[in-house]
């Protein structure tokens, strides 16, 4: 499926400077590529908007890429807290939010609140730079070891509890029957 | 991973950029440009900006080698297939090359060419001694054939045949034709393709229709 075309103009329908509709558009397309799930035309109008917006102030923006990508994202996370994803139900499940209530729409919001709280508390510094190395497809533990400075060994039990604090966090209270199942996040010696 | 993903773009954010390296270094990282040390792939840990931006520029460094490789790919198969193409051209004018010789070429044009066994003592049968005739060459090309036949000869129909031994099981090229009496001597004309015959001896034989009699004469092929 192709891109939404941008029509970056300012609020006097003047054509952007090409450093801002550059950046509009880098911007635009990871927007896309990151979140599939939000509508495009969406965030085609975010990012048209957001055009115009940094053509109002043409000389106090320092990085116009920079901008750009903060502010979309600013945009989409916002998005995301008043509009969180909501399960549909098929078969007698919209029957039963009408007769029980049943809002699943503010579990999802709660669950995703939860989660990210549960990372943050639960993960130490040591655990969250892990988890951003193996987001960088930095995943052996010859790497890992290079990337924090420590050693191999060091590197592989890091590694090794990460996954399994990750999964404690994914299955709410640890199970012992999961405790020697953690995700398959990345290559480890273990 | 997604979720994990979507914590560090929003758990950290940072709009006054304290700390952060430029975009140069944001967009070395992304394409893998700088050491798996390099402090600012940890900065990301703390930084949701950064890793957004990061993000931004690993999906497009992604995009833009995954099109390369897809043009790789179909150069190498454009490649192998235009190499193969070659080698069946090349491998069919090499066997053509093998099979037709340019003295054999040349040999597609029909040759005429004469024998003359008049004079010849014929030993007749296939337990008969080699006949003292010298040995008549003919090329192995597309002959006509003129045969002068031995003496008391009768004319008609005749079949002749190049054949590898007397008994004729392994015979190489056969004609027919009809032996006419010319000045006191018996003239067979016949067409032998003789195109697909190794050089070496043979026996070319005589055989009247009427009798099946069979009259063997040395004969060399080059």
């Amino acid at each position: 499926m192709g891109l939404t075309q941008l029509h970056l103009v300012d609020r006097h329908g003047q054509e952007l400077a090409t450093t801002m509709q550059d950046a509009v558009r880098d911007a635009y397309q990871w927007a896309v590529a990151e979140f599939p799930n939000v509508d495009q035309a969406t965030v085609a109008g975010w990012a048209e908007d957001l055009g115009k917006a940094m053509a109002a102030y043409p000389g106090t923006i320092e990085s116009p890429r920079r901008y750009a990508f903060s502010a979309l994202k600013g945009k989409i996370f916002g998005w995301f807290r008043k509009h969180p994803a909501k399960e549909i139900a098929v078969g007698v499940g919209p029957e039963l939010d009408q007769w029980v209530g049943l809002d699943r729409k503010a579990q999802s919001t709660m669950e995703r609140t939860v989660l990210f709280e549960q990372l943050s508390t639960k993960l130490n510094e040591r655990d969250r730079e892990i988890l951003m190395l193996l987001l960088q497809d930095i995943t052996s533990p010859r790497d890992v070891a290079a990337a924090l400075g420590i050693k191999y060994d060091a590197a592989a039990k890091a590694i090794q509890r990460v996954k399994e604090r990750i999964a404690a966090i994914l299955l709410g209270s640890p199970h012992k029957d999961m405790a020697g199942r953690p995700p398959h996040l990345c290559k480890s010696a273990s | 991973m997604d979720f994990i993903k979507d914590y560090f773009l929003e758990a950290n954010p940072n709009p006054e950029r304290t700390g952060c390296p430029d975009e140069a270094t944001i967009k070395a990282l992304a394409e893998d440009r700088l050491p798996v040390s390099h402090s600012g792939r940890l900065h990301m840990a703390g930084c949701s900006d950064c890793f957004a931006e990061y993000r931004g520029f690993r999906l497009k460094w992604l995009e833009r080698r995954k099109g390369r490789r897809r043009v790789l790919s179909w150069a190498i198969a454009a490649s192998l297939t235009l190499f193969a193409a070659g080698g069946g051209i090349w491998e069919l004018q090499h066997l053509r090359f093998r099979s037709y010789p340019a003295s054999e070429t040349a040999a597609n044009a029909p040759v005429d060419a004469q024998m003359d066994l008049f004079n010849a003592g014929t030993l007749r049968g296939a337990n008969d001694g080699v006949n003292e005739l010298r040995s008549v060459m003919l090329p192995a090309a597309l002959v006509h054939l003129a045969v002068t036949l031995p003496r008391f000869s009768d004319a008609g129909q005749y079949e002749v045949l190049v054949s590898k031994d007397k008994t004729a099981t392994q015979i190489v090229a056969k004609a027919t034709g009809r032996a006419q009496e010319m000045n006191g001597r018996v003239i067979l004309y016949v067409t032998l393709d003789l195109r697909a015959a190794r050089n070496g001896s043979y026996f070319l034989a005589t055989v009247r229709g009427e009798d099946a009699g069979a009259y063997y004469y040395p004969l060399t092929i080059q």
